[in-house]
């Protein structure tokens, strides 16, 4: 029964220039790699910013405000949502909303946690 | 379910840091790769476990970066193309009295990162380096000038 052989001669398998020690540099595919290195940086730079101005919640383009002209309701709330994290919803109510010392508030959709 | 596909995700996503971040060179990490790996650690910890603190989400999510870690160390010996773009290529930072200024540049490394290598290998002066090469793992390798010719 023939063995499997574990040994394999050794090929210069690793580039080397002027037959002095093998590098196995390849300055083209660095180049290419250094191009898309500036690239992601500059997503990533663009990540950052949308995050700061909060197009990814939590920040000024997230923060919105509706109001109704008689200042009966006031709500602020959240444009932009995150995933499993918890969101501040403020409601302020002026004096016309007051019916016989009751308000009513009612909402299409209401998902509590914790 | 989802716990495990968020750490093999994140495994990936993390190489892929590191990878953008770069090599720095030295053998030994500096206080600033440290303030790095521990908050990228840290971090990551958060996104990784969310809401699911558990030891059963903890053991699998082990496994699965010992899977995610295994598969890439095995693709890296199969795609010559894939085990450059994960560990890049050894550079030549200095050659024949030469620096490669665009290197060292694009690589962030100063005339003064070779010199300690250089002395290390007990080197006195830039003048008595053949050739420094950055390894792929940041270490720089020094070939000193050869006093007499070398032998076929």
């Amino acid at each position: 029964m023939a063995t499997k052989s574990f040994s394999e001669p050794v090929e210069e398998s690793v580039s080397k220039v002027n037959n002095e020690v093998e590098v196995g540099e390849d300055l083209d595919f660095q180049r290419k790699w250094w191009r898309f290195e500036n690239v992601v940086w500059a997503v990533f730079t663009l990540i950052i910013v949308l995050d700061l101005c909060g197009v990814f919640g939590r920040g000024p383009v997230a923060k919105a405000e509706r109001r109704t002209a008689d200042g009966t309701i006031d709500v602020k709330y959240e444009r932009i949502e995150r995933t499993d994290s918890p969101s501040i919803l403020t409601v302020r109510l002026g004096q016309p909303a007051i019916v016989h010392g009751q308000i009513k508030l009612t909402s299409a959709k209401v998902s509590c946690r914790g | 379910m989802a716990a495990v596909v968020r750490a093999f995700l994140g495994y990936f996503f993390l190489v892929f840091i590191v990878r953008i971040v770069g090599r720095r060179p030295g053998k030994q990490m500096t206080p600033f790769e440290f303030v790095l790996i521990f908050f990228i650690g840290g971090l990551a910890l958060t996104a990784m476990v969310g809401d699911e603190v558990s030891f059963t989400n903890a053991i699998c999510q082990i496994i699965t970066i010992g899977f995610a870690h295994y598969t890439l160390a095995w693709a890296r010996t199969k795609s010559q193309r894939l085990a450059r773009v994960v560990d890049g290529t050894p550079l030549i930072l200095l050659e024949h009295k030469a620096w490669r200024t665009h290197t060292l540049r694009h690589m962030r490394i100063s005339d003064n990162d070779v010199m300690a290598s250089a002395r290390d290998s007990g080197l006195k002066t830039l003048g008595q380096v053949d050739r420094a090469v950055l390894e792929r793992n940041g270490e720089i390798s020094i070939s000193p000038m050869q006093a007499t010719p070398r032998k076929a």
